[in-house]
């Protein structure tokens, strides 16, 4: 059955919207900036919580920056559809901050005052940021969150596709989001693997990540869909796969056991060959212990037909659970207009992808299939595959 | 969907208790959660880092899965509404009492939600299917929903678990609701399931959710007959909160409500799916040929979950 992508939205440290997303990435300009308050890079969306509360009539009431950075991106993917009796409908979300960006402050103010009625002011668990979406666009279907770390964008993905292919939905909404919050910085900070300076995915001298937020969703829809809503498709979801790598909380195996797992398994889904993917998207977050793994593993499933990849983790950030949905749509965006995005602040590439990682964006690549990789602490691995039309 | 075992630990005895379903006790006269004794699942050095709903779902998922070989489990779902909320809380106190400086990450490292279903996969050395649903008071549901499809896609075994812990700090249900009566708690409720029936004395044979508008009433009666379902005579309707939804046209002695036992907390459901098979399977003073939960925590949220036996 053919699960077709019909809209997608996003918004990250390079761009709101998917126009100005895609313009960074073709002009190689990174959204990450020096924070001037702690020093580290990190890829803020340049958009304050007061404009998208005024953008989107929500005066009154608070909400977190989870909520307001998805309704951003889901509203854009959404675009002009809207509730129809015969399709039935669902948003699949994900996200591993929820409400803890504003309860993290509030709860800091309550440490230090002792007093005050701060859990009335705490927005609630992940689940909640989903309801009032769905209330705004009036979906009612199937409303569901996720929330895998660092794959759970991916895995909203699949989950959307799986809710279709097996009849449950006719169109899905599926994203993902995550704002930046001090917790996780500090927490990065705290395993050592936050980069001091500005993130090199695939670098020989990569010391860990960068921190992003941003927020991305993909409408799909069946054929019976999309013969009722006349949407013009864009491009195909045609694999996914996950696995557990069982090994480690934070850590990948050194052979990346689950990656080679979700790569071979997505090939399988597709039914594709190793040779017919013209792009892997990695996760490539330039922490030492992911870049070698995924290396690893691209090489073991691959082989001699390894395609060009590159992370874009050098022009948003690692922004967690977005993620895996901010790089589905850089997929997308790869296939519709097929170029290959390069992979940023790269000296001296590692030995392992020297051959294969993109270096400078590429025009006229003739893009088929891409795969996109994303891995979790945990242990959850996921990869899907997109495919032209 | 047939459920070949099931495990729970609860504000009421329900750990390894076949039959605790004739001894339910008011949460009001209950203190604290029947923790079992953990050190016959994970040895001190691991407990020191684990959180509860981790202690407790590695508990649940131990006792269920002897008869299991590793190869047999092909994939491990959970839902949790609030995740790792001690951890999260911990992590935060460090930030805030630290003044700056690199923390210990111990905290941070189990503070994800699915650290429940990562832990797992490592304990239980399985590398299939692992997910974690997080939709409020139908996280659990999720979850079940997904097994479900799993076994449709992948004949085998999936490890099913709803749990949260209690953490008031952050997160309290008393605010959430806005309601000094509500009893806050916690527990953990866990399955396993096969498309096959083998030994298997329940089955699910359906389950969905329904979400609305707020603002719009929902008669339960009205919603069941959306998925087709009628209310029979014989049915026992195991509800969270008798207070929520317009209850009119049902029986009353048909209704039962389970908060009242398990406390209240988003995946409370899972509590009710073990307490409903215990029904069946262990208590012979009840009489039923099907008990449907429903999950109305929220009123225009609602998780409907139908076990019968397996016959």
């Amino acid at each position: 059955m053919a699960i077709y992508i019909t809209g997608i939205g996003i918004v990250s440290a390079i761009g709101i919207g998917h126009v100005e997303n895609l313009s960074s990435l073709l002009q190689e300009r990174t959204g990450l900036l020096k924070s001037p308050v702690h020093g580290l890079f990190e890829g803020k969306v340049k958009l304050s919580d007061e404009e998208i509360i005024h953008q989107f009539n929500l005066e009154g009431n608070q909400y977190s920056r989870t909520t307001l950075l998805s309704l951003c991106a889901i509203t854009e993917a959404w675009s002009k559809n809207s509730a129809h009796c015969k399709i039935k409908s669902g948003i699949v979300n994900g996200t591993s901050v929820g409400g803890l960006d504003k309860m993290e402050l509030h709860y800091r103010e309550f440490k230090k005052h002792k007093e005050g009625n701060y859990l009335s002011k705490m927005i609630y668990d992940n689940g909640y940021s989903t309801s009032l979406i769905s209330e705004y666009l009036g979906i009612y279907d199937y409303v569901n969150t996720l929330s895998t770390a660092c794959s759970t964008g991916a895995n909203a993905i699949l989950l959307g596709a799986r809710l279709i292919e097996n009849k449950i939905l006719d169109r899905v909404l599926v994203g993902s989001c995550d704002p930046l919050t001090e917790f996780n910085r500090r927490g990065f900070e705290s395993l050592k693997i936050y980069d001091p300076a500005i993130c090199k995915p695939f670098d020989k001298q990569r010391m860990g990540l960068n921190l992003g937020e941003g927020s991305a969703f993909l409408l799909l829809e069946n054929e019976k869909s999309l013969n009722l809503t006349g949407n013009s498709p864009i491009a195909r979801i045609s694999g996914w796969h996950n696995a557990a790598d069982n090994y480690h909380q934070t850590a990948s195996s050194p052979e990346g056991t689950g990656s080679q797992l979700t790569m071979k398994g997505a090939l399988k889904k597709a039914r594709l060959q190793a040779n017919e993917i013209s792009y892997i998207n990695a996760h490539g977050t330039g922490t030492s212990n992911n870049d070698l793994s995924e290396s690893i593993a691209i090489d073991k499933v691959f082989k001699e037909h390894t395609p060009p990849l590159s992370s874009t983790k050098g022009f948003t950030g690692h922004t967690l659970a977005a993620a895996g949905c901010i790089e589905a749509v850089f997929c997308v965006l790869s296939i519709i207009h097929d170029v290959l995005f390069s992979n940023l602040n790269l000296n001296e590439p590692m030995n392992e992808v020297s051959q294969h990682v993109i270096q400078k964006t590429v025009y006229n690549a003739a893009v088929q299939h891409t795969m996109t990789n994303s891995f979790g602490f945990g242990g959850n691995c996921t990869s899907l595959i997109f495919s032209k039309l | 969907m047939y459920i070949r075992s099931s495990s729970c630990i609860s504000l009421q005895d329900s750990f390894n208790n076949p039959g605790f379903s004739s001894r339910l006790i008011d949460e009001e006269s209950i203190q604290y959660i029947a923790h079992p004794n953990y050190s016959e699942f994970v040895s001190i050095m691991e407990m020191r880092r684990m959180s509860e709903s981790v202690k407790m779902s590695i508990a649940c998922s131990k006792l269920i899965l002897q008869d299991l070989n590793d190869s047999d489990l092909d994939g491990i779902i959970i839902g949790t509404s609030m995740g790792s909320s001690i951890h999260t809380k911990k992590f935060l106190d460090n930030i805030i009492d630290s003044h700056g400086g690199i923390l210990s990450p111990t905290a941070f490292i189990s503070s994800t939600h699915n650290t429940i279903a990562g832990q797992l996969s490592i304990l239980l050395n399985c590398n299939g299917y692992n997910m974690t649903h997080t939709q409020s008071n139908l996280s659990f549901e999720y979850a079940l929903i997904d097994a479900i499809l799993m076994s449709k896609e992948s004949v085998g075994n999936y490890l099913l678990g709803g749990a949260d812990e209690s953490e008031n700090t952050l997160f309290n249900m008393k605010a959430r609701f806005n309601s000094e009566s509500i009893r806050s708690s916690s527990g953990a409720g866990f399955f396993v399931l096969s498309g096959r029936r083998e030994n298997a004395k329940v089955k699910v044979t359906n389950t969905f959710t329904f979400s609305h508008s707020i603002g719009k009433s929902a008669s339960l009666v009205d919603i069941l007959k959306l998925s087709y379902i009628t209310i029979n005579s014989t049915d026992l309707i195991l509800l969270a909160d008798s207070t929520n939804n317009d209850l009119v046209d049902i029986p009353s002695h048909q209704i039962q409500e389970y908060q009242k036992y398990s406390g209240t907390y988003f995946t409370n459901s899972a509590f009710a799916l073990h307490l409903a098979i215990d029904f069946l399977v262990n208590n012979p003073n009840v009489i039923t040929d099907r008990i449907i939960i429903v999950n109305n925590i929220i009123s225009t949220n609602i998780g409907v979950i139908i076990v019968e036996p397996a016959i």
